[in-house]
Order: C-alpha cells, then sequence, then structure tokens
C-alpha cells in the first residue's frame, strides 16, 4: 500500500470525469425538486415536506448497493474484485447507470431541504432573528461536509462500501424521529386543511387535533390556492428584486461547486502539498464556513435590531464583503503563481500542517501556507452570503420564503452542475492550470456582488 | 404547539440583543396581527433550527461521502475513466483519520 501510495504521489492528479459524472447526476436530482419543493413547503408546511424528503434521501442512499447489485446480476458474479467474465464492460456500464440513477435519486431527496429551511424560518422564527436562525442551519449544512469527510473513510475501512450507505441511510431513521417529534406544524397549514375539510365532506380525514403526519402520503407537486394569496414563479420573476437574489445565487454556487470538487486537487496537483495535507488544508475552509454561517446571521441580526440599519444596506454590504473579499483572493492566488510568499501563520490547522511539509519533494508554485490562507479566506468570506442574499429572500417574499429559494436555487443548482463541469474543462484545457478558473470565478463575484447591490430590496414584496 | 404567547424569551438565547428589536418587530408584522405560526424565540432554535441543522448536516454528509466511497467502488466495479486520480481523496483521508 504503501508503494501503491507514492505511486499515486508521483503522477500529476488531476480531477477525472467520473467524480464529476456522479456529482452532476445528483445535481439534476437536487434542481428538479427545488421548485416543487420551495412550494410545497409554503403549502403543505416545511414539516412534512422536509420529513418526507429525508426519509426519501435516506432510503435511496440505503437502497443504492442492492440497486447496483440488481444492476449487476445476470451476467457475473459480483464481488469479485477481479472481473474477468466476458461482458465485463457491459456490466460495469450497467452499474454506472445504477449509481448515477442513484445519485439522483439522492438528490430528488435532498433538493426539498434548502426550500423548506427557507419555508420553515419565515413562518416560525421572529423576523428579527431569521438570518441568524439561518446561519445556523447552515452550520450544520457545512458540518455536514466535515462528517461526511471524517467517518466515510472510517467506515468504508470498517465495513466497505455498501456497509458506508447502509450507515448513511440507516442515519435517517433516528433524524426523522428526532425531525417529527419537535418541528411543528404550520398553524396557518392547519386551518387551511381544515376548512377544505369542512367544505367538501366527503374526505373528513383531519381532525384539527390530531397531528399525525402520515409519512407515506406524497407532496402533491403542484399546488393550488386555497386560501392564501398564491405567489407563483412567474411573478417572482417579474420583479427585479429576485433577479438580484438569481445573480447572487450563481454567482455564489459556482464558486461553492467549485471549491467543493477542486479544492483537494488544486492543493495537491498546483499548490504541491502531499496528500495527507491536502486533506487537512481542504477541510479547513468548511470549518471555517460553518462558523462564518452563524457568525454572519448574528452580525446581520445585530445590525438591524441594534445598529439599526436600514435592512438593505444589511443584506447588500454583507453580500459585497462575500463577494468582494474572495475575488480579491482569488485574483492573487491567479496571479501570484511564480515565487514564495511570506510566512502566512495562524491560519489553524492548515497553516500549521503546511509548515511542516514546506520542504517536500515538490517545488510548489505558490507558497503553500499563503494558498491556504488565500483559500479558507475566501471560503470563509462567502459564508456571509447566507445573511446576505439567503436572508434577503424572507425579506423579499416573507410569504412565499419557500418558492422563492427554490426558484432562485434552481438557477443556483443549474450554475453549480456548470461549476463542476466547466472547472474541468477549464482546467483541462489550460493544462492543469487554475489561474483561469480563478479569474473567471472572480469575475463571476464581482458581476453578483453589481447586479446585487443594484436591484437588491430590503422590503416585502411578494 | 397552539402557543398564545408572544413576546421573547430574552434569558434563553445567547445572540440576544432583542431588546431593541421588538419596536421593528411590530412595525414589521403590523399588518398581520398575531401570526399563529411564529414561535418565541427559544422554542423558534430548539424546535425549528437545531432539527434543521441536524437534517441539513446529513443531508451534506450523505452527499460527500461518495467523493470518497466512489474510489473502492470504481475499483471494484470496474469504472474505468475513475481509478486515477481520484485515489487521491481516499489516501488523503485515510492518512489522516487514521
Amino acid at each position: 500500500m504503501n508503494e501503491k501510495k507514492s505511486q499515486q504521489q508521483k503522477q500529476k492528479i488531476k480531477q477525472p470525469p467520473l467524480l464529476g459524472l456522479v456529482q452532476s447526476a445528483f445535481l439534476f436530482g437536487y434542481a428538479a425538486t427545488q421548485l416543487v419543493g420551495g412550494a410545497a413547503a409554503d403549502r403543505f408546511g416545511g414539516r412534512r415536506v422536509l420529513g418526507l424528503g429525508i426519509a426519501f434521501f435516506s432510503l435511496a442512499q440505503l437502497a443504492t448497493p442492492a440497486l447496483l447489485a440488481a444492476a449487476a446480476a445476470g451476467s457475473s458474479s459480483f464481488p469479485s474484485s477481479s472481473s474477468s467474465s466476458l461482458s465485463a464492460a457491459a456490466v460495469s456500464s450497467r452499474t454506472l447507470a445504477a449509481a448515477l440513477l442513484a445519485r439522483a435519486a439522492v438528490g430528488l431527496g435532498e433538493g426539498v431541504a434548502l426550500p423548506s429551511m427557507s419555508s420553515l424560518v419565515a413562518r416560525h422564527v421572529p423576523p428579527s432573528s431569521r438570518a441568524t436562525a439561518l446561519g445556523a442551519s447552515f452550520s450544520g449544512f457545512h458540518c455536514g461536509n466535515l462528517l461526511g469527510l471524517a467517518l466515510s473513510p472510517v467506515l468504508l475501512a470498517r465495513m466497505g462500501w455498501r456497509g458506508m450507505f447502509a450507515f448513511f441511510g440507516a442515519a435517517g431513521a433516528p433524524l426523522l424521529l428526532f425531525w417529527f417529534s419537535l418541528v411543528p406544524e404550520s398553524e396557518r397549514v392547519k386551518r387551511e386543511r381544515r376548512r377544505n375539510s369542512t367544505s367538501t365532506s366527503s374526505t373528513s380525514t383531519s381532525t384539527p387535533s390530531s397531528c399525525s403526519t402520515s409519512t407515506s402520503s406524497p407532496p402533491p407537486p403542484p399546488p393550488q390556492p386555497p386560501t392564501t394569496p398564491k405567489v407563483t414563479p412567474r411573478a417572482l420573476l417579474s420583479s427585479r428584486h429576485t433577479w438580484a437574489i438569481i445573480a447572487a445565487n450563481v454567482a455564489n454556487h459556482w464558486g461553492y461547486f467549485v471549491y467543493l470538487s477542486w479544492l483537494p486537487s488544486y492543493f495537491h496537483g498546483a499548490v504541491g502539498l502531499d496528500l495527507a495535507t491536502s486533506a487537512a488544508a481542504s477541510l479547513g475552509p468548511w470549518l471555517l464556513m460553518a462558523v462564518g454561517s452563524s457568525a454572519s446571521g448574528a452580525l446581520a441580526d445585530w445590525l438591524v435590531g441594534v445598529e439599526k440599519w436600514p435592512v438593505r444596506r444589511v443584506r447588500v454590504t454583507l453580500q459585497l464583503v462575500a463577494f468582494l473579499v474572495p475575488a480579491a483572493a482569488l485574483v492573487t492566488l491567479a496571479l501570484v503563481g511564480g515565487g514564495g510568499g511570506g510566512g502566512v501563520g495562524s491560519v489553524g490547522v492548515g497553516a500549521k500542517a503546511a509548515a511542516l511539509t514546506t520542504a517536500s519533494s515538490k517545488t510548489p508554485s505558490l507558497h503553500p501556507a499563503l494558498a491556504i490562507a488565500l483559500v479558507a479566506t475566501a471560503l470563509g468570506t462567502t459564508s456571509l452570503g447566507q445573511a446576505g442574499f439567503v436572508a434577503n429572500m424572507a425579506d423579499v417574499a416573507p410569504k412565499a420564503a419557500g418558492s422563492m429559494f427554490g426558484l432562485c436555487n434552481t438557477f443556483g443548482s443549474a450554475a453549480g452542475i456548470a461549476g463542476v463541469v466547466g472547472a474541468g474543462a477549464i482546467v483541462q484545457a489550460t493544462g492543469g492550470s487554475f489561474a483561469p478558473l480563478f479569474l473567471l470565478t472572480a469575475g463571476l463575484y464581482c458581476v453578483g456582488a453589481a447586479v446585487f447591490a443594484r436591484f437588491a430590496s430590503g422590503e416585502a414584496v411578494f | 404547539m397552539k402557543r398564545a404567547e408572544r413576546g421573547f424569551d430574552l434569558e434563553g438565547f445567547f445572540f440576544s440583543v432583542s431588546l431593541k428589536k421588538k419596536k421593528i418587530e411590530k412595525s414589521k408584522t403590523k399588518n398581520q396581527p398575531l401570526d399563529p405560526d411564529l414561535l418565541p424565540l427559544r422554542s423558534a432554535f430548539t424546535r425549528v433550527v437545531a432539527p434543521l441543522a441536524a437534517a441539513l448536516c446529513l443531508c451534506n454528509a450523505d452527499r460527500i461521502c461518495l467523493a470518497v466511497a466512489i474510489v473502492p467502488m470504481a475499483a471494484e466495479l470496474g469504472w474505468k475513466p475513475a481509478t486515477q486520480g481520484e485515489e487521491i481523496s481516499v489516501f488523503f483521508f485515510e492518512k489522516v483519520f487514521f
């Protein structure tokens, strides 16, 4: 294993297309349920929609090994590692298709999560604490990255990839229990259901007091308006304030998914860190984002509540910082390609680890500590956007926050797919150089910042 | 669940800056008096935000675990384009966490 490892280190490592393919399969499913999930959360309450979503993506996760086994069955014996049968290629392409399908299914389930969050927070959290609530929720989101990256190698070593899928899938059960025991059902949703059941006498399903929500009932996709004025995606799109949020969402997600899929390759391939250090260095930014999310939410609520800033000014200021600082960091990264920089300390774990390995065999094109510091700065400040454009969704459309999030994040997810796929193409086209990619991302940040600053609103429009 | 109490739990919340918020609160919800869905601050965080954070955490863990698992899967199932570069991630994390 040691020799294999050193072999790996010798190779110029580039991201292969497979991971990008699998990730975009996930993102296609993810993008598909944004709008529907958001509208459903606004109508039926985030409690039921996200509860169903958790059940769905956990089942999909749980069923992934079985699905792959089913795809492989029929031609060759499955678990033998050295596949020697005739139709090995056919089997592998079938299992790959099954894996893509399974990932898309997980994506479908997860797609409702963030729109439901937006709807739940707008509905249940007092307006003066909404940014704090969103920030705390996003901290959980980023901690998931850390948890997944920390746990999965352990699980893989102990029980193989089938066990890993089973573990993560099974984790959905206690979460569901936790979820349904705590999250309240919306009074407005209940009232409407009551009204419906009295008007159409034949159905008579829900007594007002019974909170038993059957997990098996699917969320009917297109919501039809009973009493609350319905805000259609078209109505939302007619406002330039919505387009301001969409522009910010697109720039943010492009950057996020570029980081998500390319950080380890960048640290290893371009900066020249060894494998372990690259891993630690790519964990650091996620940790910073988790902290930054909560901090930015509290900061935004403090600025509005105590400092009496107008809401628009708070959102725009935070969003400008969240885009322009990373843009500057990325431009610096792109331009300082040549020599070693100054000894930048104090980036926590990453910098410390980097200091240990500066005398590695490779000649780094950029001082590792500086590169890590810049990437960490970029990612950390991006998380301020949670108190910028994300919180702005509930400002602009407090009664349709789920639909608003779903709409904007549909564009965002498309940008994420473009980021995953496009980044690979750009890096390969430029012969492994990350500079053009960083410049492009910085440019997108600037455009997003300009559009948001120009057109964002602090008032409720819908 | 059907809680009529408005107002804010000042002690419970560590980011509490709430004293001056009440005024804004009132002016914002002037049009819809007594929104029945709004929870008091503390239960909004324990009953909505905490479960949300947990749910989003599992979402992302489920998503990102594949980036690591894809290596042994690709090797076992014979997905060709994979085998080379992705090994980075597994070796990364093996080395860091063991």
